[in-house]
């Protein structure tokens, strides 16, 4: 089954039991400065691969500026 | 080991409480995780553990064995108990205790530790007793740190015994101290301070947490974060070919599959030096980088083993995958040329990339180049122009001159279509752009577009917020963002300071913040810098106003000189969208997707031709609304003149001639 996520306000169709340490894989986000949130809500750094995704979940993957 | 390796946790017990630990925990480290401060001196996370002052010394039993050890240093292999309180320990820690208290007696740190363990004062006269309050206690913080840390080797121990003291090599301060501070800001005595200092600062002790709180985060977390101390900038390379945004080919493309051969690794590889420089009070980001032994294979210095300073990700960028040019040695090279000669590399790459792209597109041959094969990715040609660049010969006396002047130069020679390289030719306001692709990042175009001295990426970078993170949809949110950070940037400017303390690394909590992409606890550590030298206390909007009366001054100077109106803030094709037929169809998924979600047209109805033009009338368009907006913004005309509202709210209207200036360009009441 697979399910449908928002990923920086697109849709992303994505495996069921997706993490979101794998998320970031998929999506190719290997900037390492990072923020994300799931819903609204915080993920640390050490739940990014513990943090299943659910169809529907709203992820915003928030990359530090940098360049320079 | 790690828990991810599948290793069995141990079971302690630490006063008496159960703590779970990974095998070869120190017990310090378990003792905080149980909630039990142990008293310690000589430790810091910044630095290995040493076990040099004794006073965290701690009753470890297994089985029937009990034995005193010091608890920083002495991990966890085995199920033990802890005792943090027994009398063997207390009486161990006060002793270590008395004897420094009787040779440092007016040392605040050891006064403190000494009466937190019930000490009055010491029952025995030391032989060394020294009664400074700032006494330097060997406690070793500043030469491991200096060592570890900062990777310089200035300070050093001497001596043994009683004779044992902190020293630099014959007791001179050598040309290697870059002056970072790293080991004042650790020592807990303040036996090492600024003994002079020039600047005068109202508040050094401010300054000196400041720059301490900034050695601790740059030691302890770049290492999980950028990797900046081991590659410095170039660790960019990959990132911003995988986002799609590393320059290739004359900025066509933002990625290729050779990037893996130009990546950060392999010029770590190469990589000899980079230790600090003590560019800023505290940092020992050790961001810059050297490449020993370089033997030159071109020039008037083949053959020659050099020193090379870099390369930084702009030179590999421009200089390298922007030109084709995928081969680390070839890049180190034109850096040293580059360095060599006196000139830049991000507008040599530019320049040589337009060239390329020029005579891959038949504008230029070989007769007109002087016999030279400048095809994309000639390494040879490359160095060659180069070489002629500096000696004001043959094709390099023209591409020496710019993109700006080449676009001319070729049309009235060659008979070239001056809208081609209108298109192609990466600059604006004459001056060429800088090593990242903009094409799907409006807010970036203007943030490149707008740039005062032409586009330069040190006003603002916006990909990851417009592009990626999509922050700031709209075009009021873009403006906003191409109001604040081009002020913030521009104060780093005005004041001397580095950027990449802001937000080259980030504070552990940072995620947590109001505001994470504008890392509010480093714009709060500028702020204190700023108290600290001036005495005069200041808020993170103070500063934005401080930049935006100079910035406003300098966009009047610009148009004084001819390059401050809506018109010069015009920018290339290149830099909105795809020029040409390969450029569309190389990413014509994202561009189709685009012309039926956002334009509203049918793709599939339309020839390759049809599909560039409409998505180039919506770029184009859409990149004017973009000007509209910012100018609004920042209180300026629609022709991106500053107001007289504006300039006399910040006070710079009383600047002779301007008020006059500005009308002469039609700015009135």
């Amino acid at each position: 089954m697979t399910l449908t996520i928002t990923v920086n306000s697109e849709p992303h169709r994505c495996a069921e039991g997706l993490t979101v340490e794998e998320l970031l894989r998929e999506k190719v986000y290997t900037f390492p400065l990072k923020v994300i949130f799931v819903n609204r809500q915080l993920v640390k750094r050490d739940q990014v691969a513990a943090t299943v995704l659910h169809d529907g979940d709203v992820v915003e993957v928030v990359h530090l500026i940098g360049g320079g | 080991m790690s828990a991810d390796q599948g290793t069995a946790k141990l079971q302690v017990t630490i006063d008496g409480r159960p703590v779970e630990v990974e095998p070869g925990t120190t017990i310090l480290a378990a003792a905080k995780q149980a909630g039990i401060e142990i008293p310690a001196l000589c430790h810091s996370p910044l630095v290995e553990a040493y076990g040099v002052c004794r006073v965290c010394s701690v009753e470890v039993t297994t089985g029937k064995r009990a034995r005193v050890v010091t608890a920083c240093n002495y991990p966890l292999k085995q199920a033990c108990e802890v005792s943090t309180r027994s009398e063997r320990t207390l009486r161990t820690r006060r002793l270590v205790l008395e004897m420094m208290l009787a040779r440092w007696p007016n040392v605040k740190v050891v006064q403190d530790l000494a009466r937190d363990a019930g000490l009055d004062g010491p029952r025995f006269a030391h032989p060394r007793r020294n009664g400074d309050p700032h006494a330097c206690i060997l406690c070793g913080l500043c030469v491991r740190l200096c060592h570890e840390g900062v990777w310089h080797n200035v300070l050093a121990f001497e001596g043994r015994g009683e004779s044992r003291r902190v020293t630099m090599p014959y007791g001179e301060q050598p040309a290697t101290c870059v002056g970072c501070m790293a080991c004042a800001n650790i020592c807990p005595t303040g036996a090492i301070r600024m003994s002079e200092d020039p600047n005068d600062p109202a508040d050094a002790d401010r300054i000196r947490r400041a720059g301490a709180e900034l050695t601790r985060e740059v030691v302890m977390l770049d290492k999980h974060q950028c990797h900046m101390r081991e590659m410095g900038t170039a660790h960019l390379t990959e990132i911003m070919s995988d986002y799609d945004l590393l320059p290739c080919y004359n900025y066509r493309y933002g990625a290729d599959p050779q990037v893996p051969k130009i990546a950060s690794d392999k010029f770590k590889a190469v990589f000899t030096q980079g230790v600090a420089d003590g560019c800023s009070l505290g940092c020992d980001m050790a961001c810059a980088k050297a490449v020993d032994g370089h033997v030159l294979r071109t020039g008037p210095d083949r053959g020659k083993a050099v020193l090379v300073d870099g390369p930084e990700y702009e030179t590999v960028s421009c200089a390298g995958s922007n030109l084709g040019i995928f081969e680390p040695w070839a890049i180190v090279e034109i850096n040293y040329y580059c360095d060599h000669y006196g000139l830049d590399t991000i507008s040599f790459g530019t320049i040589l990339a337009f060239v390329m792209e020029c005579y891959e597109a038949g504008v230029l041959n070989r007769e007109r180049t002087g016999g030279l094969d400048l095809s994309p990715g000639s390494i040879e040609g490359t160095l060659e122009v180069l070489h002629q660049m500096a000696r004001g010969e043959g094709f390099g006396l023209i591409a020496g001159q710019g993109v700006r002047r080449m676009k001319k130069i070729f049309v009235e020679r060659f008979g070239a279509d001056p809208a081609f390289l209108q298109d192609i030719g990466m600059e604006a306001k004459g001056l060429e752009y800088s090593g990242y692709i903009c094409k799907e990042s409006l807010a970036q175009q203007g943030g490149y577009g707008i740039a005062l001295k032409g586009p330069q990426h040190d006003e603002a970078w916006l990909i990851f917020m417009d592009m990626v993170n999509k922050q700031i949809p709209t075009f009021e949110d873009k403006a906003e963002a191409l109001h604040y950070y081009p002020m913030w940037r521009t104060w780093f400017g005005l004041n001397g300071l580095c950027k990449l303390l802001w937000n080259d690394v980030e504070p552990e909590d940072n995620a947590e913040s109001e505001a994470p992409a504008k890392v509010p606890r480093h714009v709060q550590g500028y702020c204190d810098f700023v108290a600290g030298m001036t005495g005069r206390e200041v808020t993170p909007e103070d500063l934005i106003v401080q930049s935006e009366r100079v910035y406003n001054f300098q966009r009047v100077f610009n148009l004084k000189a001819g390059f401050g109106r809506r018109e010069h803030d015009a920018i290339p094709y290149r830099a909105q969208g795809p020029v040409t037929a390969e450029e569309y169809v190389s990413r014509q998924e994202r561009y189709d997707k685009q012309l039926k979600e956002e334009v509203g047209v049918e793709p599939a109805a339309m020839t390759l031709d049809e599909k560039r033009a409409a998505l180039r009338r919506w770029r184009a368009d859409r990149y004017e609304k973009l000007l509209d907006a910012v100018y609004k913004r920042r209180g300026w005309t629609r022709d991106g003149i500053p107001t007289l509202a504006k300039v006399r709210s910040l006070g710079i209207d009383k600047v002779e001639g301007l008020v006059e200036l500005l009308a002469a360009h039609g700015v009135t009441e």
